[in-house]
């Protein structure tokens, strides 16, 4: 299992090398000179070129990637282009509010997906099923961003249930945290608690009509039972890997609803990164949302031989 | 939806890059009948005898603020840097004059008041300007302010992101601890309005004596003003409390203040309309909706939409052309099409209320009349097929303006051919390689109207790309640069104004405004004609 782990993670570096190497490239064929930017309101020839000069813009290319490489192994993403902020304190900054939403989102998924998925898998065709197909297709058609704005307007506005955004640190106030990213939570989940329902539905209905299942209720054990002890956690594997896919779909949907809800995270910081050119932030949102996906996945993986001991085995 | 994002982020950044200055410049915008708050003018204070008058703050009698509130603002974006030097859009000031306070106040009418500099007067000769400094000013880390502090913030200044507005600037001598002396190598009637803005911003000495103290002043200011900063959180929060020992004792009303960044109108409107605000900046857009609930605040800005021409182009440099093309545009109907009603049309680049507004230019001098334009153009050789490349930021505002534009002018035989291009590549594309024969856009405010006719005018700044001029045009803008007194100096502005729009320079089609909607328990709160909020003697109630 450790070694595992180990292979794993040591992949991760030429994927992170590769990564980088692109964003680098795509942010530097994408037109947009940073010191026209920062040179602002009263900019003249004279200072647009000081401040090139400055940034380094005018090295050329492989000299300028070079000092981006050298940084990520020295552990110092850099400094962004328009400030003193380094790119780690950007990142440590915006990171916890991107995984307060994305997680919060990933708990919906699972404590809705789970018990919709084997309501409807367990009693395929009845009204339940049917209502909540419906639902489903509901779900997958409606953009997160538009059923965020219905919840600020439902819920925020005229019910007053909940706030309609900002952020509140989980160490400031943890119920005030917990208040204010429900309605993003819950709209950026429904995708996925969508995705898990459909999911577990279709492998519900394919592990229960297995002989080891038949056999089950052979010898008389509850339907409870079997659903849960035995169906379940079969037909869970593939489930798995859906929710685990959900952490690279949520971190990247979060990006529209962090601005539907006023909140800072690495969506947003992303976005101004991009609008300002500003590469090193860029290249730190990257790789960072490259690291996290890939831990995400390692940890589907590991789910896996937890789950199945043939995968464990092997 | 992620359009819709974008387009409140990048609406700074082109600002920032085309030289434009206010916040809400495209969006916020008020029409003449719908204007809430009129603003009075003056003339600007140039004189140590009109500068005397400095008061400090009174609160209006009325609602009683809760001197031990907090107050809860909200803005599209924070300041680019916590460094004066480095300050490089004009968005900066109604964050950073929480924490800042500079040389020059304005009133509401964009007219000039004491603010670090008690007064100030320029040479007879008007080789240089010499302020006469607030005593027993500190800055938030305990250091005096006085005549040193002004020259090493200046100087830096002018070395850095305020390089084109302190041009005049040659040399800064410290005459006594409280008086400075600017000596000026070119005409400098403008640079009491520039001490007005980020120019004339004071930062503590100390913060600026080493490397280090430097990259710190970037992300936590040491100012001298009425606030000091608790927490800062780039791009997302910054909580200030008020500083005990600022001049001004009944500037700070509140005794703190929460300033959230949030990019999004709607997230701005949704913070106010659950609580969590006392004050937004909001969009025209938003603005009928908002006053059903809220006090809405907006009046006219600096802030103006127009379309630049690049005058070196075929055809742009005839003056009858200019003209013509100015005759192809409906302004009212700008107004109501792409700005809710709200702004005020215009063919000058003053708003009225402004000193720098000239009356004799007549509201009607380029009335919409296509049929006469397109006999103008005829006359003037311009082919029958005439088309016109014209750079747009791609931002659904300006698109639907240009669009409207578009349209208007096709009634007189002129294609415009839009190209819409990133808002950050506006400002490389029109100015810097001087691509696209016009330009549709905003123009933000300047801290003195000589800086808007050196910008688009002269030769030398990026801000004109075809680098035309007109000898007349240029002796009136000198003449607008020149020391005077608030008379002359409104006389000569007016009249380079007044050749501006005779010469039909660009096609000016409306000034903007700044709205902003407030809870009812905000006390305080006035219409700047700058454009920039300004928060001195602004509280809560209990």
């Amino acid at each position: 299992m450790v070694k595992l782990i180990v292979r794993r993670l040591l992949l991760t570096i030429p994927l992170l090398f590769v990564v980088s190497l692109i964003v680098f490239g795509l942010a530097k064929l994408v037109p947009g000179d940073p010191a026209v930017t920062i040179a602002g309101d009263s900019a003249t020839i004279e200072r647009i070129e000081e401040i090139r000069e400055k940034l380094g813009e005018n090295d050329p290319a492989i000299v300028q990637y070079g000092h981006l490489v050298k940084g990520v192994f020295t552990g110092d993403l850099g400094t962004s282009l328009f400030s003193e902020q380094k790119v780690t304190k950007s990142l440590t900054t915006a990171l916890p509010v991107t995984l307060s939403l994305a997680g919060l989102a990933l708990f919906f998924v699972v404590l809705l997906g789970i018990p919709f998925g084997l309501i409807a898998g367990s009693r395929p065709g009845s009204l339940v099923d049917r209502a909540l197909t419906v639902v489903a297709a509901l779900g997958v058609a409606a953009p997160g961003y538009w059923i965020g704005i219905i919840l600020i307007i439902v819920f925020g506005l005229n019910l007053k249930w909940f706030p309609t955004g900002l952020y509140v640190g989980i160490t400031d106030n943890p119920w005030q945290w917990f208040m204010h990213l429900v309605l993003p939570a819950f709209a950026l989940s429904l995708a996925g608690v969508v995705d898990v329902t459909r999911q577990l539905r279709g492998s519900m209905r394919d592990t229960l009509q297995q002989d080891y299942v038949r056999t089950a209720r052979a010898k008389g054990l509850s339907e409870g039972l079997v659903i849960m002890k035995h169906a379940f956690k079969n037909a869970a594997i593939p489930v798995v890997t859906v929710i685990g896919l959900q952490v690279n779909t949520l971190i990247g949907g979060a990006i529209a609803l962090e601005f539907v809800f006023g909140l800072s995270g690495l969506g947003a910081l992303a976005v101004r990164a991009v609008q300002n050119r500003d590469l090193p932030i860029i290249q730190g949102v990257v790789l960072l949302s490259v690291l996290v996906v890939t831990v995400s996945n390692l940890l589907v993986d590991l789910t896996y031989g937890w789950l199945n001991p043939k995968v464990r085995a092997q | 939806m992620r359009r819709g994002l974008i387009v409140l982020g990048a609406v700074s950044l082109l600002v920032a890059s085309c030289g434009g200055s206010d916040s809400n410049s495209a969006d916020d915008t008020t029409s003449d009948t719908k204007v809430a708050q009129q603003v009075t003018t003056a003339a600007p204070v140039t004189t140590a005898a009109a500068a005397a008058s400095a008061a400090p703050t009174t609160v209006a009698a009325g609602p009683v603020i809760d001197t031990n509130g907090t107050l809860r603002f909200s803005y599209q974006v924070g300041p680019t840097s916590w460094d004066p030097a480095r300050m490089s859009s004009s968005f900066d000031t109604p964050t950073a004059f929480f924490a800042y306070d500079r040389l020059v106040h304005l009133t509401p009418g964009a007219d000039l008041k004491p603010g670090l500099a008690e007064s100030w007067e320029f040479a007879a000769d008007g080789s240089s300007l010499t302020l006469k400094l607030r005593k027993g000013v500190k800055f938030h880390d305990g250091t005096d302010f006085d005549a040193a502090a002004v020259k090493a913030n200046l100087e830096r200044n002018k070395a850095g992101a305020s390089k084109g507005e302190l041009a005049p600037v040659s040399t800064i001598d410290v005459v006594d601890p409280l008086t400075v002396k600017l000596n000026l190598g070119s005409p400098g009637g403008s640079i009491p309005g520039v001490l007005s803005d980020r120019p004339g911003t004071m930062a503590s000495p100390k913060s600026f004596a080493d490397e280090a103290t430097t990259k710190a002043l970037d992300l936590m200011p040491v100012g001298a003003g009425m606030y000091k900063v608790k927490e800062y959180v780039k791009d997302q929060k910054i909580v200030l409390e008020r500083f005990a020992d600022y001049w001004d004792k009944g500037a700070a009303a509140a005794a703190n203040v929460t300033i959230l960044i949030l990019t999004d109108n709607n997230a701005r409107a949704n913070a106010l309309k659950s609580g969590e605000l006392d004050i937004a900046n909001i969009e025209a857009s938003q603005i009928d909706e908002l006053k059903k609930t809220f006090t809405v605040t907006e009046g006219l800005s600096l802030s103006l939409m127009h379309m630049q021409l690049n005058r070196s182009k075929p055809f742009l440099d005839k003056l009858e052309v200019r003209q013509a093309l100015n005759m192809l545009v409906d302004r009212p109907a700008l107004v109501k099409l792409a700005n809710f009603g709200y702004g005020a049309p215009t063919n000058q680049y003053f708003p009225k209320g402004y000193w720098g507004y000239n009356p004799a230019i007549p509201a009607d001098q380029y009335p919409y009349n296509p049929e006469k334009a397109k006999e103008m153009l005829k006359a003037a050789g311009v082919p029958a097929d005439w088309s016109l490349d014209v750079v747009v930021p791609n931002l659904t505002y300006y698109l639907t303006l240009a669009q409207a534009v578009k349209d208007q002018m096709a009634a007189g035989g002129v294609n415009l051919v839009l190209r819409p291009v990133d808002p950050v590549q506006t400002a490389p594309i029109f100015y810097v390689q001087s691509s696209g024969d016009a330009l549709i856009s905003v123009f933000g405010g300047r801290a003195d109207p000589a800086q808007l006719l050196n910008s688009l005018f002269t030769s030398g700044p990026i801000q004109n790309p075809g680098k035309h001029t007109l000898p007349k045009l240029t002796e009136l803008i000198t003449a607008a640069n020149a020391p005077g007194d608030a008379k002359t100096r409104a006389a000569a502005v007016q009249a380079a104004s007044k050749e501006v729009t005779d010469q039909a320079m660009n096609v000016v089609f409306l000034h903007s405004s700044a709205s902003f909607a407030a809870t009812p328990k905000l006390v305080g709160f006035k219409a700047f004609l700058s454009g920039k909020p300004e928060f001195q003697g602004v509280g809560v109630t209990k």
